[in-house]
C-alpha cells in the first residue's frame, strides 16, 4: 500500500520470480554442494594418482566456475531486484529486520568469490595442500551462506516468535531453522551429483568415466534419499496452521506434491541408471534428462514450501500482494484507494460510474496482480475467472479468504470490490453482466364449478411449499422433485363436517406436464384430518416452462359419485441459479442446472474438500445425501458433516454476506418463491428467515449441537447481521422447525413487526396446522405458504371458486361457502372480520 | 499533486542510522573501484584492439571476468545498506524503472558470459568477432551504469515521481533530469581513469612498460577530462545544493575540497608514472567523491526526509553476528591471498 506498482500483465503472476528463483535455487544448492564434491574429487585424484581424475576434476571446476559464479551470483541478485519490483513492501522488511544477516552472508558471498577465483586460476601453481585448502575454505563460506540464506527463507513461511518479540534471533533461528538447514544441505549434495554427471560424462577414459560417475551417483542417491527422510523432519517440524496448508488444505500443494513425489523416483531412478556401464554417447542425454528430474524435484519443494505459505508472502504478517495483515480493517474502513498510497490521482475522489473500470484495474495490480498474470503463464486471471459475471466475481472475492484460505481476503469497500469484480468480469473477460433471471408469471387458471346452491361439498387442496425447488442434474442430485399435495373434503352445513371416510380423492395433473406421478389418488393421512399425495411434477409443460402446473382435485363416494372438484397450483421449480456463480447456461428455458454448472460445482467441492467428485460422477450421479443428511429427504447421511441446508447455506453465504435477500437467496433459489400477500406487503425471504448469515449461523449451530464438527469451520466464517454474536442465534433444524406466522401475527392480528427470524418452532409448521377447533388446517384456507392469497392468479384459484374472489376462505363474510350461512362467531381464530 | 504524499513510510532500523551510512560509502568506494578497473580497462583494450592493437585487450580481457564477480560481489553491499537507510526512496525509483530494472540482469549475465567467451575463446575467435564481444560485453555493464546513475537519481527526485500516473504504470526512466548526464559521464569517464591505472599495475606486475605508459595516459588525460564533467555536473546542480557544495554547508564543501586535492596527487603522481603512489590517491580520491555523494543525496533528500526521524529499534545484538562473520570471513580471505601470493612467489 506504501509503494508503487510495476505493472505486468502476461509476465505478471510472479513469472519473473519462479523463473528466476527457481533456477538460482538449483544452481546455488550445487554452489554448495559441488565446492565439496570437487575439492573431494582432486583430493582422490592425489591420492589414487589418477591424471584423468585429476584432469576431471579441472574442467569441472571451470563448469562449477561458470556456473555458480557467473549465473549463480547474478541470479541470486535477480531474486532480490524481482522482489523489490514485485514486493517492495515486504523486501523492505526483510532487509530491515535482517540487515546484518545479509551483510554476514554477503561476507560469505565475498569469500566464496576469493576462494573460488584463487582456487581455479592456481590448479598449476599452488601446491596441493594449500589448493586443497582453499576449496575447503570455499565450502566453508558457501555452506554458512546457506546457514544464514535458510534462516531468512524459513522466517518467510515460519516467523514463529518474532510475530510477537520482532526480535532478530527469534526470526533467523525460527521453527523450520534447523530442520530446513539439514534438509538443503541434503539437496545441495544431491546437487553435486547430478550436476556432476554433466562434466563426468565427458571423461574420455573409460575407467575414470565409469568411476565418476559412480560417485556422483552415489551422491545423487543419498542426497536425494537423505532429502526425502529429512523432508519428513522438516514437515513435522512445521507449526499446526503451516502443516495443515502444506499437507491438508491447499488443493494446490497436493499437485506440487505429486511433482515432488514423481521427480524424486525420477531422479532416484536416474541416478541409479548413470550408474550402470554405458557407452558415452549414451551417458551425456542422460546426465541432462536426470538434470532436468532433479530440477523438477527441487522446483517442486520450493512451490510447496511458497505454496504452504500462501496467502501469506510473510507469514500471519504480511499477505501475498505485500498487503500488512494487521492494516485489514483500516483498510476495509477506509478503503484501499484511500489508503493505498499511489492511488491514481483521479481515483482519489472515489469510484464514479466514469473512473470505475480504472478503479478495478488499480485495485486489480494492487491486490491481485502479485500472484495472477493476465493471459500469461502463471496463475491466469481469465483462465481463472473465465465463467464469472460481475456480480458472480463480486461474491467470489467476498469469500476470499475464508472457505479457501489460500487467497488473502480482498481489502477495501464494498463498492471497491464491486469495481474490482466488473473489471475482472467485464473488462478482461468481457463477460456482460447477466440478466437479472426472469420472475416467471404464470397465466392465470380457470377455477372449478361450484354452485352455492347445490353442491354438498366443499374439497380443499393445498401443497405443503410454496416453492417445491428442486435440482437433479446428471451428474448429481441435491434434491428430486417431490410435492406433497393435501387436501381436506368438507361437507358443506351449518355445522359443516371434515369428511374422512367413504370417499376417493383422485388427482390429476393438466395434460402435458412432465412427471413421474401426474394422476393418482389422495391417501388418508394418520393426522386424521386430510389426504395427502407425494406427486413428482416437474415444471414444463409441453416443453414450456411453468412453474405452476395446474391439477384437478376430485372427491368421490364409495359409489364413485363425484361429490367435488377444484384446482391447484403445484408450484414446483427447477430454477436454481447455480450458475450465477458456477458457470455454465440454463439446461433450458431460464431454468434447470446444466452439466456444465453442475460439473464446476463437483470441482469446487473436489478443491474445497478434497473429494474426487468429478471422478466419480462419471461412473453414476452422486447424491449429495450419500454424505449430507437432510430431514426432508429422510436421509441420514454419513460422518460427522452438516446436513445438506447446513452445508449449503453456510458455504454460500460466506460469499454471499452482506447483501440483502434478493441478491443472496434469489441468486440461487426459484425467482417466484414468494408470491401472495407477503410478497404483496414488500416482505422478502429475510423478513422470515432472516437474513442469509443469521440463516446459516442457526442451521450451522443446530449442527454444533448435534456435535458435527464439520459445522465449527464454517460457523468461524460468519459474521451475525441482525445481532451481535452468534451467540443471540437459536439454532434450528431445517425443514422441521420454520418460521412461526404467530411471531409477528399476535392472536391472529395484524403485525406490528416484521421480524419472524430467531423464533421459528418445530411445534407446530403452517402447512400442517389447524385451527382453533382441530378442524381445519390453516393452508387450506390461506393457500400454501409463500403462495398467501391473495396471490397470484394461478395459486388463488381456489378461493375464486368457493368465494369468488381471489381470499382467504372465510374472510370478508365468505363463510357461507362451508357454512351455507353467514356467521357472526370467529370460531376458527379470532380476528377472521366477523368480530 | 504533492510528492511529498507518494513517499512511503520509512521502517525501523535496528541501529543507528550513521552505521549505515559509513558501511554504504565505505562499501561503495570499494565497488567503485572495482567497477571502474574492469570498465576502464575493457574500453581501453576495446580502443586499442579497434586500432588493431589486441595485446592490451587479450591481458584485460583475461582479468575481466573475476573483477566482474568481485565489481558484483561489492555491489551488492552499498546497494543492501542504501535500502536500510533510503529504501522508501530506491524502492519507488526502482518499481518506477520497472523492466528497465530488471534488464540490469540480462545486461550483467550477457556482460559476464561475454567477458568469459571473450577470455577462454580468444585465440579461436576471429579478431572481428572478438572486438565485437568486448564490444558487447562493455556495453552490457555500460548498461548497468547507467541504470544504477538512473535509479539513484530517481530516487532522490520525488518531484518527478508523478509522471508515473500520466505513463499509466509503464516503466519509466529520468532522461529529463540534467543531473543524469554529468553524474553518469563523471562515473564512465572516472572508470576509464582507473581503468588506466590498472592497466599500468598490470604493466608493472608484468614488467610491461608499455602497458605503464599506455596506462597513466589514460589515467591522466581522462582526469582532467573529467575535472571538466565535475565541473559541469556541479553546475547542472539546483542552486541551493551547489552553493551547499561552495561553501553553504562545511561538510559537504570540505568534502569535496579533499576529494579534488587528491585528484590533484592523483594527477601529479600520473605524470610522473608512479603508479603505486597514484592507486593510493585514486583509492582516496574514490572515497571522497563516494562521500562526497553522500552529501549530494543527504541535500537533494532535506526538503523530503529526514533520516534522524527513522525510528529505531535499538536491538544492536546482531551487529556481533555480522562482526563475527567479517572478522573471520577477512582473516579467511587474507589467509588464501597469502597462498595465493605464496605461489606466485613459488612460480617467480
Amino acid at each position: 500500500m506504501e509503494y508503487p506498482i510495476w505493472q505486468l500483465t502476461t509476465l505478471g503472476g510472479g513469472f519473473w520470480i519462479a523463473l528466476i528463483a527457481t533456477l538460482h535455487v538449483y544452481v546455488a544448492h550445487f554452489a554448495i554442494g559441488g565446492g565439496l564434491f570437487l575439492v573431494l574429487t582432486e583430493q582422490a585424484a592425489y591420492r589414487t594418482g589418477n591424471p584423468h581424475l585429476l584432469e576431471y576434476a579441472k574442467k569441472h571446476s571451470r563448469f562449477f566456475l561458470l556456473l555458480t559464479m557467473a549465473f549463480g551470483a547474478v541470479s541470486g541478485v535477480a531474486i532480490w531486484f524481482t522482489i523489490a519490483l514485485l514486493a517492495p513492501q515486504a523486501t523492505i522488511t526483510l532487509i530491515h529486520n535482517f540487515v546484518f544477516a545479509w551483510a554476514a552472508e554477503w561476507v560469505c558471498f565475498t569469500g566464496e568469490i576469493v576462494a573460488l577465483i584463487i582456487y581455479y586460476y592456481t590448479w598449476d601453481t599452488m601446491n596441493r595442500r594449500d589448493h586443497l585448502m582453499v576449496g575447503y575454505i570455499y565450502f566453508i563460506f558457501g555452506w554458512f551462506s546457506l546457514f544464514l540464506i535458510n534462516g531468512i527463507v524459513g522466517f518467510m513461511l515460519t516467523p514463529g516468535d518474532w510475530l510477537q518479540t520482532r526480535d532478530f534471533w527469534d526470526g533467523i533461528f525460527n521453527p523450520t531453522f534447523w530442520s530446513s538447514l539439514v534438509f538443503r544441505t541434503f539437496f545441495s549434495a544431491a546437487c553435486a551429483g547430478l550436476f556432476g554427471f554433466v562434466t563426468a560424462t565427458r571423461i574420455m577414459d573409460e575407467e575414470t568415466r565409469v568411476s565418476v560417475l559412480r560417485t556422483c551417483s552415489a551422491w545423487t542417491i543419498a542426497g536425494v534419499a537423505a532429502v526425502v527422510v529429512t523432508g519428513f523432519w522438516y514437515v513435522a517440524s512445521l507449526p499446526t496452521a503451516q502443516y495443515e496448508m502444506m499437507l491438508l488444505k491447499s488443493h494446490r500443494v497436493a499437485g506440487f506434491m505429486n511433482w515432488f513425489w514423481l521427480t524424486a523416483g525420477l531422479t532416484l531412478l536416474g541416478g541409479l541408471t548413470m550408474a550402470l556401464r554405458m557407452p558415452r554417447r549414451m551417458t551425456f542425454p542422460l546426465a541432462m534428462v536426470v538434470l532436468m528430474a532433479g530440477l523438477g524435484l527441487f522446483g517442486s519443494f520450493e512451490f510447496i514450501r511458497e505454496a504452504a505459505r500462501k496467502p501469506y508472502l510473510i507469514w500471519d504478517y504480511a499477505y501475498s500482494n505485500s498487503i500488512i495483515k494487521s492494516h485489514a480493517a483500516v483498510i476495509n474502513q477506509d478503503g484501499a484507494l484511500a489508503r493505498a498510497r499511489w492511488t491514481p490521482p483521479d481515483l482519489r475522489d472515489g469510484i464514479t460510474a466514469d473512473n470505475r473500470m480504472a478503479a478495478g484495474a488499480f485495485l486489480y495490480q494492487l491486490q491481485c496482480a502479485s500472484c495472477h498474470s493476465i493471459g500469461g503463464p502463471m496463475n491466469d486471471i481469465r483462465k481463472r475467472t473465465a465463467m464469472y459475471d460481475t456480480d458472480g466475481m463480486d461474491s467470489f472475492i467476498s469469500g476470499m479468504g475464508k472457505l479457501n484460505p489460500y487467497m488473502p481476503p480482498f481489502l477495501g469497500t464494498p463498492g471497491e470490490r464491486a469495481a474490482l469484480a466488473a473489471y475482472i468480469a467485464e473488462d478482461l473477460n468481457g463477460n456482460a453482466p447477466l440478466a437479472r433471471t426472469a420472475v416467471p408469471t404464470p397465466e392465470p387458471a380457470a377455477p372449478a364449478p361450484f354452485n352455492p346452491d347445490e353442491d354438498t361439498h366443499v374439497l380443499l387442496a393445498w401443497t405443503d411449499q410454496g416453492m417445491t425447488f428442486y435440482a437433479q442434474t446428471d451428474l448429481w442430485t441435491l434434491l428430486p422433485p417431490a410435492i406433497t399435495l393435501r387436501a381436506q373434503l368438507i361437507l358443506r352445513d351449518p355445522l359443516p363436517e371434515v369428511v374422512t371416510s367413504g370417499v376417493t380423492l383422485t388427482f390429476a395433473v393438466d395434460p402435458g406436464f412432465e412427471g413421474n406421478t401426474l394422476t393418482g389418488s389422495l391417501a388418508p393421512h394418520e393426522d386424521g384430518g386430510r389426504f395427502e399425495a407425494t406427486l413428482n411434477v416437474r415444471p414444463y409443460a409441453d416443453g414450456a416452462f411453468n412453474p405452476l402446473p395446474m391439477a384437478t382435485i376430485e372427491a368421490r363416494d364409495a359409489g364413485g359419485q363425484l361429490l367435488a372438484t377444484t384446482r391447484v397450483a403445484l408450484p414446483v421449480s427447477d430454477q436454481m441459479g447455480c450458475r450465477n456463480c458456477h458457470g455454465g447456461d440454463w439446461a433450458r428455458h431460464d431454468s434447470g442446472v446444466s452439466t456444465a454448472t453442475a460439473e464446476n460445482i463437483l470441482a469446487v467441492h473436489d478443491r474445497m474438500n478434497k473429494t474426487d467428485h468429478v471422478a466419480r460422477s462419471r461412473k453414476g450421479p452422486i447424491l449429495c445425501v450419500e454424505c449430507h443428511d437432510d430431514p426432508i429427504q429422510n436421509a441420514r447421511g454419513a460422518g460427522d458433516r452438516p446436513n445438506l441446508s447446513a452445508a449449503i447455506h453456510g458455504s454460500h453465504a460466506v460469499y454471499l454476506a452482506g447483501r440483502d435477500a434478493e441478491d443472496s437467496c434469489l441468486k440461487c433459489h426459484p425467482q417466484n418463491t414468494l408470491r401472495g400477500l407477503h410478497a404483496e406487503a414488500g416482505l422478502d425471504c429475510a423478513s422470515c428467515h432472516g437474513q442469509m448469515e443469521d440463516f446459516a449461523i442457526a442451521l450451522l449451530k443446530g449442527e454444533q449441537r448435534a456435535g458435527k464438527q464439520g459445522a465449527d469451520k464454517l460457523l468461524t466464517l460468519l459474521t451475525p447481521r441482525s445481532v451481535n454474536s452468534a451467540d443471540e442465534i437459536n439454532p434450528r433444524a431445517p425443514w422441521l422447525a420454520e418460521p412461526d406466522c404467530l411471531t409477528c401475527h399476535r392472536d391472529y392480528t395484524a403485525p406490528d413487526t416484521i421480524d419472524a427470524f430467531n423464533a421459528e418452532s418445530s411445534a407446530e409448521l403452517y402447512s400442517t396446522r389447524r385451527d382453533d377447533l382441530g378442524a381445519v388446517y390453516c393452508a387450506a384456507c390461506h393457500g400454501a405458504p409463500h403462495a398467501i392469497h391473495p396471490a397470484t392468479g394461478r395459486d388463488s384459484t381456489q378461493p375464486v371458486q368457493y368465494t369468488g374472489k381471489p381470499q382467504a376462505l372465510g374472510a370478508n363474510g365468505s363463510c357461507s361457502a362451508c357454512h351455507e350461512f353467514d356467521m357472526e362467531d370467529a370460531a376458527h381464530h379470532p380476528g377472521m372480520g366477523v368480530e | 499533486m504533492n510528492p511529498a504524499s507518494l513517499i512511503p513510510l520509512a521502517e525501523p532500523i535496528p541501529i543507528h542510522w550513521a552505521w549505515f551510512d559509513l558501511l554504504l560509502v565505505t562499501t561503495f568506494t570499494a565497488h567503485i573501484l572495482f567497477m571502474n578497473a574492469l570498465v576502464g580497462s575493457a574500453a581501453i583494450g576495446l580502443v586499442h584492439a579497434m586500432r588493431g592493437d589486441s595485446g592490451l585487450a587479450r591481458e584485460v580481457g583475461k582479468k575481466a571476468p573475476p573483477l566482474l564477480a568481485l565489481t558484483i560481489n561489492l555491489g551488492v553491499a552499498p546497494l543492501l545498506f542504501l535500502q536500510v537507510n533510503y529504501g522508501q526512496f530506491d524502492y519507488v525509483s526502482t518499481v518506477l524503472m520497472g523492466g528497465w530494472w530488471l534488464a540490469v540482469i540480462a545486461a550483467l549475465m550477457l556482460a559476464y558470459y561475454g567477458f568469459y567467451a571473450y577470455k577462454f575463446g580468444h585465440d579461436s575467435l576471429s579478431p572481428a568477432r572478438r572486438t565485437a564481444l568486448l564490444a558487447i560485453s562493455l556495453a552490457g555493464t555500460v548498461y548497468v551504469a547507467l541504470m544504477l546513475s538512473t535509479n539513484m537519481t530517481l530516487m532522490l527526485r520525488p518531484e518527478y515521481w508523478p509522471q508515473y500516473f500520466d505513463k499509466a504504470g509503464a516503466a519509466m526512466l529520468n532522461f529529463g533530469d540534467p543531473t543524469l548526464y554529468p553524474r553518469f559521464l563523471h562515473f564512465m569517464v572516472g572508470a576509464a581513469a582507473v581503468g588506466g591505472l590498472f592497466v599500468a599495475l598490470l604493466g608493472r606486475w608484468g614488467k610491461n612498460d608499455v602497458f605503464v605508459d599506455v596506462g597513466m595516459r589514460w589515467l591522466t588525460r581522462a582526469t582532467l577530462v573529467n575535472l571538466g564533467i565535475g565541473l559541469w555536473f556541479l553546475i547542472s546542480l539546483p542552486q541551493e545544493i551547489l552553493l551547499a557544495f561552495l561553501g553553504g554547508s562545511i561538510p559537504a564543501t570540505v568534502t569535496l575540497v579533499a576529494g579534488l586535492a587528491c585528484a590533484g596527487m592523483l594527477l601529479a603522481a600520473g605524470f610522473r608514472k608512479q603508479p603505486v603512489q597514484a592507486t593510493v590517491w585514486a583509492v582516496l580520491t574514490v572515497f571522497f567523491m563516494s562521500l562526497t555523494r553522500h552529501w549530494l543525496r543527504a541535500l537533494f533528500l532535506s526538503p523530503w526526509f529526514n533520516i534522524a526521524d527513522t525510528p529505531v529499534t535499538g536491538q544492536y545484538s546482531p551487529v556481533l553476528l555480522f562482526a563475527v562473520f567479517l572478522v573471520a570471513g577477512l582473516a579467511a580471505m587474507a589467509y588464501m591471498l597469502k597462498l595465493y601470493f605464496k605461489s606466485r612467489e613459488g612460480r617467480a
